[in-house]
């Protein structure tokens, strides 16, 4: 039997530390892929994970069920990871995906259909991607990636963030906005240099 | 509309009410700008799909709960330092005892080879016939709580009155009812005491039965320090 969140945090508050271990196992992924977007960096990602659910663990008493446990664990990570940036006084890294040898790339295909010819444009994408995100306001960054990669509504994200529902639509819309341009610039930056790298060694 | 580009972005998400969906969908229909405009949205969303994020492997160590420590807690180099100190306490226990005991003149031609000493096999403690016992001493303790917390949970829902009448038609009725929901209050309480001395009572037996296993295992170490071969090849 499949225990929802609430149930899992109402056994784990009474003491039931294997209830906080299907929590963990349930959310930590989502976590990860948070704080790696956030910061930017693998190692950095998974210290904020360990720490997000230790803090969970010793703040269980104090949640109240208000918003849902995930929005309550999104919120703790991403004040984790502003802290984080604040110590480490500097801003989230961009850190390209190692390796572009042929094989590994073989070996990362979303779909056995996946060309490397797709796969090497995906990966540059989500490099363009990082690069665009980390340039963005921290607030409008936020947004967007509780959003997109979280599925939040803009009343959750408004809850959380501790802003007007509007002002989750203004930031959402802003921010795409800009990664829409950049993103466009960068893609035609790279036709151009596509184009001229053909263009001499044709002539 | 084309003033207020943050209402596509209800429409673009689909997480717009329904009039006001079909306020943007009427205007974008003849509107290039906004047509424009969500199709761009539209097109970076699909690109933000893009961005992976790299292998997961759990970094969590699972908290586990507490429980009483025991023997067989210890790793296996503890125990077995522990059965090397023996033997060694044991040796040169024996070697002091020997150095200050008085000492016998030597026979040397009578001195027949004195036989090794037997230990009866009924004397010799297997550490399988502890587990043995101590599986059946746990299954035996297990059916003796169940036993007990079947009775007094029957005891305990046992009714003091019977449910005929359920509203009190006189002061008469009244206090009597009261007075049947006292008895059954006090039964329940007794029966509850009952059970917590029960359990007690066996958890304390469980623990001199762990107690009595480990005075076994001592006895092993001990027999194995005094039957081993004088000549030191113990454990070859």
């Amino acid at each position: 039997m499949t225990r929802t969140d609430e149930e899992l945090v109402a056994r784990a508050t009474a003491g039931d530390l294997e209830s906080f271990n299907q929590l963990v196992a349930r959310w930590e992924r989502p976590i990860h892929a948070l704080a790696y977007r956030t910061l930017g960096r693998d190692e950095d990602a998974r210290d904020v994970v360990q720490e997000a659910f230790l803090r969970a663990y010793r703040g269980l008493r104090g949640f109240k069920g208000e918003a849902k446990f995930s929005s309550w664990l999104y919120r703790i990570t991403l004040n984790l990871c502003r802290d984080w940036v604040r110590r480490e006084r500097r801003a989230a890294l961009v850190q390209p995906p190692e390796g572009t040898d042929a094989v590994d790339l073989a070996d990362e295909r979303a779909a056995p259909t996946e060309s490397v010819e797709e796969l090497v444009a995906r990966r540059e994408m989500s490099k363009a991607v990082s690069r665009a995100m980390a340039e963005l306001p921290e607030e409008q960054r936020h947004a967007i990636l509780l959003k997109e990669y979280h599925g939040l509504t803009f009343q959750e994200i408004a809850d959380m963030l501790g802003c007007p529902l509007s002002t989750v639509k203004t930031r959402l819309y802003q921010g795409l906005s800009v990664l829409r341009r950049r993103l466009e610039r960068q893609q035609a930056e790279e036709a151009s240099l596509r184009r001229a790298t053909w263009e001499s060694s044709s002539s | 509309m084309c003033d207020e580009r943050e209402r596509l972005i209800g429409y673009v998400y689909d997480e717009c009410d329904p009039d006001e969906r079909q306020v943007i969908a009427d205007h974008v229909a003849s509107c290039e700008t906004c047509q424009q405009e969500i199709s761009g949205l539209r097109r970076v969303r699909e690109d933000l799909l893009a961005w992976d994020v790299p292998e997961y492997e759990s970094v969590w160590r699972p908290f586990v709960p507490p429980r009483a420590a025991s023997w067989r807690d210890l790793p296996v180099w503890a125990l077995a330092a522990a059965a090397v100190l023996l033997l060694l306490a044991g040796g040169a226990g024996g070697a002091v005892t020997y150095a200050m005991l008085p000492h016998r003149p030597v026979l040397t031609a009578a001195a027949a080879p004195r036989p090794a000493a037997v230990v009866p096999a009924s004397d010799v403690v297997h550490s399988a016939d502890l587990e043995a016992l101590e599986a059946r001493l746990t299954e035996k303790f297990q059916n003796e709580v169940d036993e007990r917390v079947k009775l007094v949970a029957a005891h305990a829902s046992a009714p003091a009155i019977e449910p005929a009448s359920d509203v009190a038609t006189s002061p008469e009725d009244l206090r009597r009812q009261v007075q049947a929901l006292r008895v059954t209050l006090d039964r329940v309480s007794k029966a509850q005491d009952q059970l917590s001395k029960s359990v007690y009572a066996d958890l304390m037996s469980f623990g001199e039965t762990q107690r009595r296993i480990e005075q076994g295992n001592n006895y092993i170490l001990t027999s194995l320090v005094r039957h081993a071969p004088a000549d030191g090849s113990a454990g070859r």
